[in-house]
């Protein structure tokens, strides 16, 4: 009998950086406990191990690994990038963010890191049991980060919400991967793949129950529209870094994983109408996010609005599988993760009580008080609505001549037109940061060296990618090319 | 032997229990349990078609899923705990600090 | 006589299964978060009955051992630890429960649709070996020989053994991320759940975690200076 572990050649090296933010992180959770009196010094080593992690990129092994339940290769390394960029950010700016708040704490930055390698898992994985499981990570992780001010009744609030919904989401998601597992006869997503590749191959209503199912579930997780109404409330009772994080690279996360999932029901979804449900949770997102949005006057609302509206632009991408629409789906994660944060960023640096509400009234007239602070946000602000030498225009452009050229003009020509009229809730902050008269008894902006220096981050990122995409571009496009070659 | 269909039509059943149940109660510890009978709904489908297909996959799968329920409901409760702390009550809709 | 003990499994299917709905109905129902309790653990046993039936005994034991042993404990453990007091006037129900019937009706019916006799019927009959399927094992078939394909690996032990086999060689990777899970749950459960020392609790409490306390306030006190 044979009872060797099925370890090929180099396996560390495909999970080296895994294995960095695991070790990483109980060691944060360690410094704390034995050193409380350095805890000031827990942040600044939270981003050494994020970078350590992002070095040990260069190292890893590219393949199949552990019984083909593991992937390795080029997409997964564009998201890692954009995972550990993600939490980089959020790192800096909840250095700041936690000691203004009187919160202590190593197990934040280690359960952010543990939650980046749950990302990881769903990124990587080739079995809808590892995808399941990082979901599964992540989502723990983030239950507790979102209740991590534990004296503040809205931040516990928002974790009970997300608790809910995500225990709900999850039941859905297993459900599905259930079903499709009694159909296909494997949840090894490569042995799914062969499965729909047979020629004859009949679709069952069993099939599609459990592709509604999985819909739902993902739907959840990526507060795509009919599934969206937790989002506003969870990001305004969190920790404001966190909804930014939370904003971001766990949709990147789910996102690939449906890359994967979709690829591997290629050859059926032809003869069937699954891409027809994917596109009306599309074109709902963009409609129901954008025009709520306009009415909100709470910034981590309306932030929250437009992050369902990104998700619709982002859906309308993979409604066909190909080289141009992974690589899109990438850049748009990217620079996404950069604008998101930064425009959270600021609103983390406002200097008043949690548990109110931050609204468009506290940032009147901070382009005379605060000119970097303002500069940032209206930066992020022009990126989020596509504005031209920003990143947001180069990702957004790359997704719509994606979904034209796969043949679905009209939705695209939606996204265009619901795009358009978003211009005018990004832009009305930007006219409060350097129009409106400063009230009395102003919010004060209270950023440190650390938020300064994500601000800096996303400013430089978003223009990089806006004036030279070329060379990411390029990247990207081999990355998912390796991917779609199978 | 029952068929697969009507291991399927009991999962089922109890799946809409647990969904029906987390909806419409305000009791969260209620709530909680109905979320474990989801998941148990769930380990039900995939036995059965461990069982039909004569592949160990759907056990190994269990497995993982009644960990992954055991880890959902510890902190499930914890947030349940800090939540009672707060405002002295475990009822869903007593949390409305956020409008919406 | 025969004829009895041929049906068997489906009379213990048919009555197992009618407790097992019940029960989970009567968690839904009761008004005392306690007996739901005590009704969702009768639930896990009938489950765990059904497994044992679908030749899953590992699965079956490691059910009553974890849910019914551990998280129902932890259940109860919350519900004294909460003490709520029993209102017999108090709402049940949440507001939108009308909401929450039409939804379940509607899942239910999409369930239906999916076992509608004949579309999905029971064609292939029970192999009596289980198996796991391993990635990039060299198959020879005559259609394209030499290639890398899929490959079912039979395992002919009995369960636990089969089970356990599969968990440490073909499933090392998520037996791994369970195990991270695990811990963060537990890192988790106690981040938020943990309180400050009550002024009771400080005589008793052992000395390093008076220190620790005292350490805790001095840093808070110089950050907020």
């Amino acid at each position: 009998m044979n009872l060797t572990p099925l370890l090929e050649a180099h396996w560390i090296n495909a999970i080296l950086p895994e294995l960095v933010l695991c070790i990483g992180g109980m060691f944060l959770i360690l410094f704390d406990a034995f050193a409380p009196k350095a805890r000031s010094l827990t942040g600044p080593i939270a981003v050494v191990i994020f970078i350590l992690c992002a070095w040990s990129q260069r190292f890893v092994a590219v393949g199949t690994f552990f019984g083909g339940t593991y992937e390795v290769g080029g997409i997964t390394r564009v998201f890692d990038i954009t995972f550990v960029l993600a939490g980089i950010l959020c790192t800096l700016l909840s250095a700041d963010y936690l000691e203004r708040e009187g919160i202590t704490g190593g197990e934040f930055y280690a359960l952010l890191m543990w939650g980046t390698v749950g990302m990881m898992m769903m990124a990587k994985g080739l079995d809808l049991l590892i995808i399941i499981l990082g979901l599964e990570l992540l989502s723990i992780c983030i239950f507790v980060l979102l209740g991590f001010q534990r004296r503040l009744p809205v931040s516990n609030e928002a974790s009970l919400k997300y608790f809910l919904m995500g225990a709900f989401a999850t039941g859905f998601i297993l459900y599905g991967t259930a079903l499709f597992y009694g159909a296909t006869e494997s949840t090894n997503i490569n042995v799914m793949a062969r499965w729909f590749a047979n020629p004859d191959v009949t679709i069952t209503p069993l099939l599609t129950v459990a592709f509604v199912l999985l819909m739902a579930g993902f739907g959840f997780k990526l507060a795509l529209a009919p599934f969206h109404p937790w989002a506003p409330d969870v990001y305004q009772g969190a920790p404001t870094p966190v909804a930014g994080w939370l904003s971001v690279a766990p949709k990147a996360a789910t996102l690939i994983a449906l890359i994967r999932i979709f690829h591997a029901m290629g050859p059926v979804l032809p003869q069937t109408k699954w891409m027809t449900i994917v596109a009306w949770l599309a074109v709902l997102s963009m409609i129901i996010g954008n025009s709520v949005a306009i009415a909100q006057r709470d910034l981590k609302r309306m932030l929250a609005y437009s992050g369902i509206a990104q998700v619709g632009y982002m859906t309308i991408a993979m409604l066909t599988i190909n080289e141009d629409a992974v690589a899109s789906i990438a850049i748009y994660t990217i620079v996404y993760a950069l604008m998101n944060l930064g425009a959270f960023g600021v609103i983390s640096m406002l200097a008043k009580n949690q548990n109110d509400p931050q609204t468009l009234d506290d940032i009147a007239g901070l382009g005379w008080r605060r000119p970097f602070h303002a500069l940032a946000l209206a930066v992020c602000m022009f990126s989020l609505s596509g504005l031209p030498p920003t990143g947001g225009f180069v990702s957004k452009f790359y997704i719509f001549r994606t979904a034209v050229q796969s043949g679905h003009t009209g939705i695209a020509l939606i996204g265009i037109i619901t795009s358009i009229a978003s211009v005018y809730y990004y832009l009305r902050v930007v006219y409060y940061l350097y129009m409106k008269e400063s009230a009395e008894g102003q919010t004060r902006i209270d950023g440190g060296i650390f938020a300064t220096g994500a601000l800096a981050i996303s400013i430089i990122g978003i223009f990089l990618i806006g004036i030279w995409p070329t060379p990411l571009f390029h990247a990207a496009s081999y990355a998912a090319h390796l991917l779609l070659a199978r | 032997m029952p068929e697969i269909d009507a291991w399927l039509m009991l999962s089922g059943t109890i799946f809409t229990v647990g969904l029906v149940g987390v909806i419409i109660r305000r009791n969260m510890i209620t709530v909680l349990m109905c979320i474990e009978l989801m998941l148990n709904a769930v380990n039900i489908n995939l036995v059965a078609f461990s069982h039909r297909l004569g592949s160990l996959e759907g056990q190994v799968f269990t497995i993982f899923i009644i960990t992954v329920a055991a880890g959902e409901a510890a902190v499930g409760l914890a947030i349940i705990i800090q939540l009672y702390r707060l405002r002295s009550s475990i009822n869903v809709d007593e949390a409305r600090e956020l409008n919406g | 006589m025969e004829q009895l003990t041929a049906s068997m499994p489906l009379i213990v299917f048919v009555m197992i299964g009618t407790v097992a709905v019940a029960s989970s109905i009567l968690v839904v129902a009761m008004r005392n978060p306690v007996h739901s309790a005590l009704f969702l653990l009768l639930t896990f046993l009938c489950v765990a009955v059904l497994f044992v039936m679908q030749k899953a005994e590992f699965v079956g034991a490691v059910q009553v051992l974890v849910y019914a042993g551990g998280i129902m404990v932890l259940f109860l453990f919350v519900v004294m630890l909460i003490n709520v007091r029993h209102l017999p006037d108090e709402r049940v129900l949440s507001n939108f429960w009308k909401g929450g019937f039409l939804v379940g009706l509607a899942v239910f019916a999409l369930f239906v649709t999916m076992v509608r006799p004949g579309v999905y019927h029971d064609e292939n009959p029970n192999k009596s070996k289980l198996s796991t399927v391993r990635d990039r094992v060299a198959i020879n078939s005559t259609k394209n020989p030499g290639r890398l394909g899929h490959k079912r690996i039979t395992r002919h032990n009995v369960n636990s053994e089969a089970v356990a086999n599969a968990l440490y060689t073909d499933y090392l990777v998520p037996f791994e991320v369970a195990s991270l899970f695990l811990l963060v749950a537990m890192i988790g459960a106690i981040v938020i759940g943990k309180r400050e020392l009550s002024a009771v609790e400080e005589e008793t409490a052992p000395d390093y975690m008076l220190a620790r306390v005292e350490t805790e306030r001095e840093i808070k006190e110089a950050m907020s200076a």
